[in-house]
């Protein structure tokens, strides 16, 4: 009976002492992990990224509980700057969206030595080849790619052409011939900010990827000119359209609110933008029922002008370099695209992410993509020329009649170079 | 030696402030316009090359042009034209024409609406689509007085002054009119009883006592004029519109220096040069009015 007693004190004695330090060392554990909890700054450029970079931040916290990251959504106008700043103070946050190479931001930020070279630590080789060519410099990986892409498209307006019997057309010379159809019924064909050169880029772009993609092709391979006839074709075409008053009567007057309001007022039939205004379109007028179809060629192919999106950098001073490529790891995971893609309502670019935007999926019908005419603008031109900023500067001119195409034409083929010829 | 001292110690925080602020940067300006330099990456020297771009480049020196001549036009109607109005409205309101409690409030008021609210109206009253302007004359079948206004680079840039005018007339009025309340009615009191009628009261009299205020309201103006951004950014667009017709030495300097919103690529260095040539031309105005200003004040 003492035995027992002993043996029951001793069990006791053991079973609290090991319980104690169990405890102690799973307190110790957690109080470590508390302790220890790791705050990662991310950085944004705009605040239409604010609900999908909150979404995927959440969802990634809850499966990492010992980083705590914080974002900062600024605005585009002044991000480069600002972010430019932090970087020159040494006080850079952990990870920063920039443009890729959409622009020469990638190539200053990584000469100053502002990125980490992420190659070894992301696998983005299911992403597409012109999402990844938008994240690597050098052969070297610096940002996360992001599966969606920006587009154009057109924007009908469904309850009008279901009550005039129009139809989505199925080529090129289908819509064209809409369009005095459309004029005569009383509606403005495509409504159109004339006065904002860079609703007239959104314009040209389809209207030249549905003319002649062709030219596309060879020109994002540096081998077709900037002042190729095809080009001029297009910019003519453009010209052409706004005469025959396709864009409305006083159409150069037309400012960016403009151009969207004529198209939810009901006033004009179509408008042509980017993929980033099917949200502003929508809450201009959510009864209305709005459509979106890609310009189709002449054989009834859809072409998509397409840029892909970028996502984030890690700076390459942080003070947790290891958590900071964890999240960059867990940004290019189809879990997070899928989180981001739902919530903003955008086009997926990735195979096995899908939209549950209906409009974004009617957006994202084409069987050809073709690169930007601006990118291939920023990605070929001459060092020191400026094709783009000629552009900007002059497209408003070019649409109103004030420049020859041909002329313009020219000017931005003196400012290219051609790697492919 | 005690005042001497105190009288640094008041001035030091504000000196230190804007010696900080505003001092250091010009000097910072100046030195990153002889580099080509996009805020990020390598710093390359290239001597005045940034100034022979504003002046002599075949594609930039008739933007610039454009920009500034635009400035000095605007300058010109905020001188001859808005501060003639200003006196005129400052006076009736002074002689307390009926109502003027109302008008007054009225012609200030849109000073006090933002320039973005003040954006959207030009554009619920312009736009031809949508407009009230084209509307109402369409109504009125007067469809050939119709027209795109700011797409028109004709009237553009006069539109975008009268729109900026009518958003800040109401400032300078006040100024006046505070220095018309200073006026002595005696002094106005006797010109009555001397038989001055009202024309030769408001030139002989109400006039000259006005200097302090008008030397005020034409350097305001002028400042005004030569820094004009907001309004013409929201109603013009990044490029000012059709033609330059509404671009302005500020808007040259936002979108070769910051980009622009979509792309945003940034070139400081350039930036720096078009700063320190637009406010060498502020600075040389405001020396020039000042000096000549001053000489009129002190006339008689």
């Amino acid at each position: 009976m003492k035995v027992l007693k002993k043996t029951g004190v001793i069990f006791f004695v053991l079973f609290f002492v090991t319980g104690f330090i169990w405890a102690e060392g799973t307190g110790e554990k957690k109080a470590g992990g508390k302790q220890k909890q790791v705050t990662l700054t991310v950085w944004e450029h705009s605040p239409q990224f604010e609900a999908p970079l909150a979404a995927t931040l959440k969802n990634f916290m809850a499966k990492n509980p010992d980083i705590k990251v914080v974002y900062e959504i600024k605005t585009p106008s002044d991000y480069m700057s600002l972010l430019t700043t932090s970087i020159q103070a040494g006080d850079a946050p952990d990870l920063f969206w920039q443009h890729g190479t959409a622009t020469n931001d990638m190539k200053n930020l990584v000469s100053m030595g502002a990125l980490m070279d992420l190659t070894k630590y992301l696998d983005i080789s299911n992403y597409s080849e012109m999402s990844r060519a938008k994240v690597t410099y050098n052969g070297k990986v610096y940002q996360t790619p992001a599966a969606t892409v920006d587009t154009r498209a057109v924007y009908y307006n469904k309850d009008l052409f279901k009550k005039m019997g129009w139809k989505v057309p199925s080529d090129f010379g289908e819509f064209e011939n809409m369009l005095p159809v459309i004029k005569k019924a009383g509606y403005i064909p495509i409504s159109l900010a004339g006065r904002f050169n860079w609703n007239i880029l959104f314009l040209f772009e389809p209207i030249l990827a549905a003319t002649h993609p062709d030219w596309i092709q060879e020109a994002a391979e540096g081998k077709a000119r900037f002042n190729d006839p095809r080009v001029v074709d297009a910019m003519k075409k453009m010209i052409e359209w706004g005469k025959s008053g396709y864009y409305g009567k006083f159409y150069m007057g037309v400012d960016e609110a403009g151009q969207y309001l004529a198209f939810t007022k009901g006033k004009a039939a179509m408008t042509v933008g980017g993929s980033w205004i099917a949200n502003t379109l929508k809450k201009n007028n959510p009864e209305m029922n709005i459509g979106a179809f890609q310009m189709p060629t002449s054989n009834g192919r859809k072409p998509m002008v397409l840029t892909y999106a970028a996502g984030f950098s890690v700076y390459s001073k942080t003070k947790h370099p290891k958590e900071a490529v964890r999240l960059a790891q867990y940004l290019v995971t189809k879990e997070s695209q899928q989180i981001w893609v739902s919530k903003l309502g955008a086009i997926p670019g990735l195979k096995g992410i899908v939209s549950t935007n209906k409009l974004a999926n009617e957006i994202a019908v084409h069987d050809m993509e073709l690169e930007s005419f601006y990118n291939i603008m920023v990605l070929n031109h001459k060092p020191g020329q400026s094709p783009t900023k000629y552009w900007e500067e002059n497209d408003i001119k070019l649409l109103s009649g004030g420049v020859n195409p041909e002329k313009f034409a020219d000017t931005l083929d003196s400012m290219m170079n051609y790697p492919g010829m | 030696m005690q005042s001497k001292k105190s009288y640094i110690l008041f001035i030091l925080p504000g000196f230190t402030i804007y010696t900080v602020f505003m001092i250091i940067p010009l000097f910072f300006a100046v030195y990153y316009s002889f580099f080509s330099w996009a805020g990020i990456g390598p710093k390359v020297f290239i001597g005045l090359g940034n100034f022979k771009k504003i002046f002599f480049d075949s594609q930039i020196a008739p933007v610039f042009k454009n920009a500034i001549k635009n400035n000095f036009v605007y300058m010109a109607i905020a001188l001859f034209v808005f501060i003639p109005v200003q006196i005129l409205l400052a006076y009736l309101i002074h002689k307390k024409i009926r109502g003027y409690s109302f008008f007054k409030l009225v012609i200030f008021l849109p000073f006090v609406i933002s320039s973005t609210i003040v954006g959207f109206f030009s554009l619920l009253v312009f736009d031809p689509n949508i407009g009230f302007l084209n509307t109402f004359l369409e109504s009125l079948h007067l469809t050939s007085l119709t027209s795109s206004w700011f797409g028109d680079p004709k009237k553009a840039f006069y539109l975008l002054t009268g729109v900026i005018g009518w958003q800040g007339i109401g400032v300078g009025m006040v100024i006046i009119l505070a220095n018309m309340k200073g006026i002595p009615e005696e002094v106005v009191e006797a010109s009555i009883i001397d038989g001055a009628n009202e024309w030769v009261r408001f030139w002989r009299i109400i006039l000259p006592f006005l200097k302090p205020a008008l030397i005020n309201v034409i350097i305001l103006s002028s400042i005004y004029a030569l820094t004009q951004f907001d309004l013409p950014y929201i109603i013009g667009g990044p490029t000012g519109g059709l033609d330059g017709a509404m671009d302005f030495i500020n808007l040259f300097f936002y979108r070769y220096t910051f980009g622009d919103s979509y792309y945003g690529q940034t070139a400081i260095g350039f930036g720096a040069s078009i700063s320190v040539v637009a406010f060498s031309i502020i600075l040389f105005i405001a020396i020039l009015q000042n000096t000549l200003l001053k000489k009129i004040l002190h006339r008689d």
